[in-house]
């Protein structure tokens, strides 16, 4: 009796510790290879970082301050958010008209989304392979295109007005997986409102603006905060494209932080730039996430 | 009655007439709808499509027509030209001599002819040593091989000119390069096909002053092949080895070093998120009690929030520090921690599974490992597939990290390799392109043949992210 009792305790006791055990190693490598690295970047922001005697001397928030001090830092800000207004102007809207298109088509509708899916598989490296290309000066087609036109011809990403657009320009054709989110949602619109609507005669475009629209109003909104968050992120396109340059125009957050480390080797300022970029990002994805449990209630 | 009668059945027409009349009308304006969709989605899938095949053409264009404006999107015609050298009355002391000096006319004629008729398209170039209506020699060269030669291989950064191209034992490593038959006794086959005049008078101008060969040209055959703009692709894939002679791995694999490389860090993400994340929600679905699994998972979600960008240099200190730069090591183990969404997306399946299953189980006394080995695994194909799925999407395109922490070319993934390979000034446009379709094409093939699980998995992936 007594040693029945004691085995049960000593079940509970090992039905308790075994989730954990098992867990342990993820957690265990999550936290260092994650948590930990983004802690250690705030520590050494608040040290001038010496990489041969780690940390170096604490400094406070000094790096911070230096930091917020250099216009080359408000330039990448600067530069972050035009990206993402030629973002939002000239790309953001594409897969949602794709995918409206999409969604009245019958026998194409199947070949076409597989079509679309592909964008999405061609890395950015191929990309930008292909578009460096077409922009160069003397050989490419979109100065053969503006001569047509009777433009004249332009540098293009060697030109820091022009670098940016031609950066994002590569994303108007549109394409990837934002069309076939897009696709289901429509899809997943009701079939009774859809019914209901035509058979009050409203049909065609109509439909579109006053059924479909309002209905997967939240789905784009969503999409929209998405698409800030990557390019607020931006990194390999620019830094492939034109290595953050001519000037430093194309210089995103991301190629700021990394120029920080690599060519002025200052960890410190590299890491407050990081903190900074992190705390930025957390709001928004803390946003995103408040506004999808409001919406699900 | 009979009044009412006729207003009743004049209503009914009234009525079916207003109703034909409506669905006229809808039937004409969502007509309209879909026809404008229909040519608007094919504009636009035309516009997708344009880069690509524009990649294509370009990579199957020689060396000068790349640079040809306005540009053309069909790659021009491929000659083959065979140029026939007559040993015949020459005084030649032995067989040894006779070999020799055919060996250095060929490669005078084909480095000349390449380099001093450049527009001229010629993807291929064949020289055959005759001697009393025998023939001796042959050699075979595309227009690339000579290219790669010239730019990288044996002429690398040197001057076209006899001396330079017979210095020494040059031609004979060339020649071994390029490929040769030399048979004293004739070889079984020899040029087939008439001269042609105007090919035979140019190549003669362009080899008689600084090329001179020893032996007289007999004329020379052109034929069109097309079939050559498509060779390319093979001396695209062994371009790397020449631009890198100095990594092995590179030299004896060429191109798919790097593919190689690309196909060990996606398949160990792919098997690395499939176990790890299906073990940890395993854990969290059926382990632990609600709250503790809550927070177990928002552990795991929260280090998907925080972006690369901020994390890439702090992460390259730790791993420098560990000696995890520049090997495998490097490139692998951020793969090791389940991603929080993958995660997420195993424990909304195993939430599913009826708990009947594993009470019954565990009453048997069935351990974890046996719970979930033998019932969650074999009923979660279809969960497998779209996380191993979404790994490969997500992780296809990652250039940063594997450009941060590999110097070693023997390392690169196929991003990295195509980024330095086109900041290399020497290399020309089609070869990039070329390498850029060989690397798009099976992943394009493959995910046609897959579209059905891919759009599955996307949809799946995006309701609940």
């Amino acid at each position: 009796m007594n040693k029945k009792h004691l085995s049960g305790k000593h079940y509970q006791l090992r039905r308790k510790i075994t989730p954990w055990c098992i867990l342990f190693f993820p957690m265990l490598f999550t936290a260092w290879l994650k948590y930990y690295p983004i802690l250690s970047a705030f520590v050494i922001s608040l040290f001038k970082y010496d990489p041969i005697s780690p940390p170096g001397k604490f400094t406070g928030l000094e790096n911070y301050k230096s930091m917020f001090r250099m216009r080359f830092y408000w330039e990448s800000w600067e530069n972050t958010f035009i990206f993402l207004i030629l973002q939002i102007c000239m790309c953001f809207f594409i897969p949602l008209i794709q995918a409206l298109l999409l969604n009245e088509l019958v026998r194409l509708q199947k070949c076409l989304t597989t079509l679309y899916i592909l964008p999405a598989l061609i890395p950015t490296s191929v990309n930008v392979i292909i578009w460096k290309w077409i922009w160069h000066p003397d050989y490419g087609v979109a100065n053969q295109i503006l001569g047509f036109f009777g433009g004249a011809p332009q540098a293009w990403l060697s030109d820091p007005e022009l670098v940016k657009f031609c950066i994002i320009f590569p994303g108007v054709l549109g394409g990837g997986l934002t069309v076939l989110l897009y696709l289901s949602a429509i899809q997943g619109v009701s079939t009774d409102i859809m019914e209901s609507a035509a058979l009050d005669g409203c049909t065609g475009f109509k439909k579109i603006i006053y059924i479909i629209l309002p209905n997967i109003a939240f789905m784009i909104f969503i999409q929209l905060v998405m698409c800030v968050i990557q390019t607020m992120q931006l990194l390999d396109g620019p830094y492939m494209y034109a290595s953050g340059g001519p000037s430093g125009a194309s210089t995103t957050q991301g190629i700021y932080i990394y120029n920080a480390f690599q060519q002025d080797l200052n960890y410190g300022r590299g890491s407050a730039a990081s903190i900074v970029l992190l705390v930025v990002i957390a709001v928004l994805t803390f946003a995103q996430m408040k506004l999808e449990k409001a919406e699900k209630n | 009655m009979t009044l009412h009668n006729i207003s009743s059945r004049e209503l009914r027409e009234k009525k079916t007439k207003k109703d034909r009349e409506h669905g006229r009308v809808k039937h004409k304006s969502d007509r309209f709808l879909k026809r404008t969709a229909a040519v608007l989605s094919i504009i636009f899938a035309a516009l997708m499509l344009y880069p690509f095949l524009f990649a294509l053409s370009c990579s199957m264009k020689d060396n000068s027509k790349i640079y040809e404006v306005p540009l053309k999107l069909l790659p021009a015609k491929a000659n083959s030209i065979s140029i026939v050298l007559d040993y015949s009355d020459l005084e030649i002391r032995d067989e040894a001599q006779q070999k020799d000096l055919m060996m250095q006319d060929s490669i005078l004629t084909m480095f000349s002819v390449s380099y001093k008729m450049p527009d001229a398209s010629v993807m291929e170039i064949q020289i055959y040593g005759v001697r009393d209506g025998k023939t001796l020699f042959h050699s075979r060269a595309h227009q690339m091989k000579l290219q790669m030669e010239r730019d990288y291989g044996i002429y690398a950064s040197t001057a076209i000119k006899k001396e330079v191209l017979l210095h020494d034992d040059r031609y004979v490593r060339a020649c071994e390069s390029i490929g040769y038959e030399y048979s004293a006794q004739g070889l079984s086959y020899g040029p087939e096909g008439d001269y042609d005049e105007a090919w035979t008078r140019d190549i003669l101008n362009a080899t008689s002053e600084k090329y001179e060969t020893v032996g007289k040209m007999a004329g020379v055959i052109q034929k069109t092949n097309n079939l050559l703009n498509l060779e390319s692709f093979k001396y695209y894939l062994q371009m790397p080895a020449y631009i890198y002679p100095g990594s092995p791995q590179v030299v004896r694999l060429g191109f798919f070093a790097f593919v190689l490389n690309s196909i060990i860090v996606i398949g160990f993400a792919m098997i690395a998120q499939v176990i790890l994340c299906s073990v940890c929600a395993f854990v969290i679905s059926r382990q632990l009690s609600q709250r503790a699994g809550r927070f177990v998972l928002l552990f795991f979600m929260g280090g998907m929030m925080i972006p690369f960008a901020s994390i890439m240099l702090p992460q390259l200190i730790m791993y420098r520090q560990m000696g995890a730069y520049n090997n495998y090591a490097a490139l692998l183990l951020p793969f090791l921690y389940p991603y929080g969404f993958y995660v997420y997306l195993y424990k909304g399946f195993f939430d599913q599974i009826p708990g009947s299953y594993f009470e019954a189980a565990a009453l048997d006394g069935a351990g974890s490992l046996y719970l979930y080995r033998e019932i969650c695994m074999p009923l979660s194909k279809p969960i497998i597939s779209l996380i191993a799925l979404q790994t490969f999407i997500g992780n296809w395109n990652d250039f940063f990290w594997a450009w941060l922490v590999t110097e070693d070319q023997k390392l690169w993934t196929l991003n990295v390799a195509l980024y330095n390979i086109s900041n290399n000034m020497g290399t020309k446009q089609n070869a990039l392109m070329g390498l850029s379709i060989l690397t798009i094409t099976p992943v394009m093939l493959v995910s046609v043949l897959f579209s059905k699980q891919l759009k599955q998995s996307i949809a799946a992936s995006g309701i609940k992210g």
